[in-house]
């Protein structure tokens, strides 16, 4: 999967690249030709890829939103997430163990929608003062209270109607269980947390029991609804 | 007549051998002797006389590649027998170079194959081993009258598939942009039976109403079949390098396997061998648990 990269070929030494596609004179507002690049975006190693491929119906993440990324690790999904966000975005990457940490820093530098915070996301009221309201919280944490800490960064930073997509991993939170089982408590302790489940998708052919749910946070109550 | 002459038997003449103050020189020889020796010194000689009229009529010019590898020491040919006089030493060396070589052939064959796999995401393998995608939905009337096209607010062509999955509106603007503009070469990955389908009916709703006649829609058609073609055997071809650098990486582990177990062999230690080769694998040893120093 491809999308283009926001950060131009020069300033990057070396990364997965793949040809500059070119786009036609007439299609630009200047009138030159421009040439934009794209960057490889790898499914088996991100979940948001893995879902996008997956089919899912809506990832929530639009160019101008502001997302809050628990569980950054060393910042190669976080900078895709960057590229989709555009300048007018934000990624907030929240990261605990200072080694991935140090790497998401060195990511941080070159992206300038992207606020680094080196915290346990356990605390959300550590870092109250460097994120504001957000539309969308991707959580990859791998942690077995791992509904406990979106529920926590939910109620103080996302905003009413915005959306949590949530990727889970059955063996780390209960390794004796069936997968099915442990994706359907997840969604029901999400329910009690005043999450509306949306979609739940399976990584299948790049992750083994690995499901991405994609929940609705505080929806706001349509008038025409049944 | 014959009985007559066997009365009398005839001797059989003995041949005379070297005398007993001569034992010294040989033994005595005879014509049968004489012309082994005779004929084995003429082969030696028309050898030797070939070899002779051959180089004198030796091209000046002539090349062999062998040539790079051996010398001329004063007008003698110098023949390369090192590979015959090595050192232990110098064996071990060359053997670790191997090791190294084969080692950095799977290095390489493995990332080629994960980079390859970045972007090579089995898409067009038609739902094997796909997960499972559930929606959530708010009552149980929602659930028996669930519509998989209209849910994704796609065509019911498209409802089966995950990957590139448009919705209606992606559709009629892909419908629009490869219709009405067509001097832009850029597409964004659209599918030429989709275009067919909807062109009819968001012709009327385009910015740029522009009356496209039946030809011209053949020729879009019989374009981006073309178009389709060759991505299909670009992307079979990526498919099919991916899979020849996966197995030639388990041909160098193979390999490796081999040259680090003859290593093993010929170092220390009282050992025994535990399994013999098979099927490519190499032998099992077990050593004896003592110490080595």
């Amino acid at each position: 999967m491809l999308w283009s990269h926001l950060i131009p070929l020069q300033v990057l030494p070396s990364m997965e690249r793949s040809e500059l596609a070119s786009k036609a004179p007439s299609d630009t507002p200047g009138g030159a030709a421009v040439k934009t690049e794209y960057r490889v975006w790898n499914p088996f190693r991100s979940k948001i890829a893995a879902a996008i491929l997956g089919g899912v119906d809506d990832i929530w993440i639009k160019p101008g939103s502001k997302v809050l990324y628990i569980g950054a690790a060393a910042g190669t999904s976080v900078s895709h997430v960057s590229d989709i966000v555009g300048k007018t975005g934000a990624v907030y990457a929240v990261e605990f163990s200072h080694r991935p940490g140090r790497d998401l820093l060195g990511v941080a530098k070159l992206r300038t929608n992207i606020i680094p915070i080196v915290e346990d996301a356990r605390h959300p009221l550590k870092y109250r003062m460097l994120i504001g309201m957000v539309d969308c919280i991707f959580a990859d944490v791998a942690q077995p209270d791992q509904a406990r800490i979106v529920a926590l960064n939910a109620h103080y930073f996302l905003k009413n109607g915005g959306h949590a997509v949530i990727a889970v991993k059955a063996s780390c939170i209960d390794s004796t269980a069936a997968p099915e089982a442990v994706f359907r408590r997840e969604v029901s302790k999400l329910q009690k947390e005043n999450f509306k489940p949306l979609e739940q998708l399976t990584l299948e052919p790049y992750e083994r029991d690995h499901a991405v749910v994609i929940a609705e946070y505080r929806p706001k109550k349509s008038k025409s609804s049944d | 007549m014959s009985s007559l002459r066997n009365a009398v038997k005839r001797i059989a003449h003995k041949e005379r051998s070297q005398p007993v103050d001569r034992q010294h020189l040989g033994i005595l020889e005879k014509k049968k002797d004489y012309k082994q020796r005779a004929i084995d010194y003429h082969r030696k000689e028309d050898r030797k006389n070939a070899m002779k009229q051959k180089a004198s009529m030796r091209n000046p010019d002539e090349f062999y590649f062998g040539m790079h590898n051996s010398k001329m020491e004063d007008g003698k040919h110098k023949s390369n027998e090192d590979y015959r006089n090595l050192s232990p030493d110098l064996v071990k060396v060359m053997k670790d170079q191997d090791l190294s070589y084969i080692r950095m052939q799977k290095q390489k064959d493995t990332k080629k194959a994960e980079r390859l796999q970045a972007f090579l995401h089995l898409l067009d393998s038609d739902g094997v081993g796909t997960g499972t995608h559930t929606v959530f939905v708010g009552s149980k009337k929602d659930a028996r009258e669930f519509n998989v096209a209209d849910h994704f607010g796609t065509i019911p062509e498209m409802a089966g598939r995950a990957f590139n999955r448009l919705r209606k509106s992606d559709i009629e603007k892909l419908a629009q942009r490869k219709l009405g503009g067509s001097s832009t070469s850029t597409s964004r990955g659209g599918n030429d039976d989709v275009q067919v389908d909807d062109s009819n009916d968001n012709s009327q709703k385009q910015q740029q109403q522009k009356k496209l006649t039946v030809d011209q829609l053949n020729k879009l058609q019989r374009k981006e079949r073309k178009l389709a073609k060759t991505l299909a055997k670009a992307r079979s071809g990526s498919y099919k390098e991916l899979e020849s650098r996966r197995d030639r990486a388990d041909q160098m582990k193979t390999a490796e396997d081999h040259l680090v177990t003859e290593k093993l062999v010929a170092g220390k230690g009282r050992k025994r061998k535990v399994k013999a080769e098979d099927d490519g694998r190499p032998a099992q040893y077990k050593w004896r648990r003592k110490r080595l120093g």
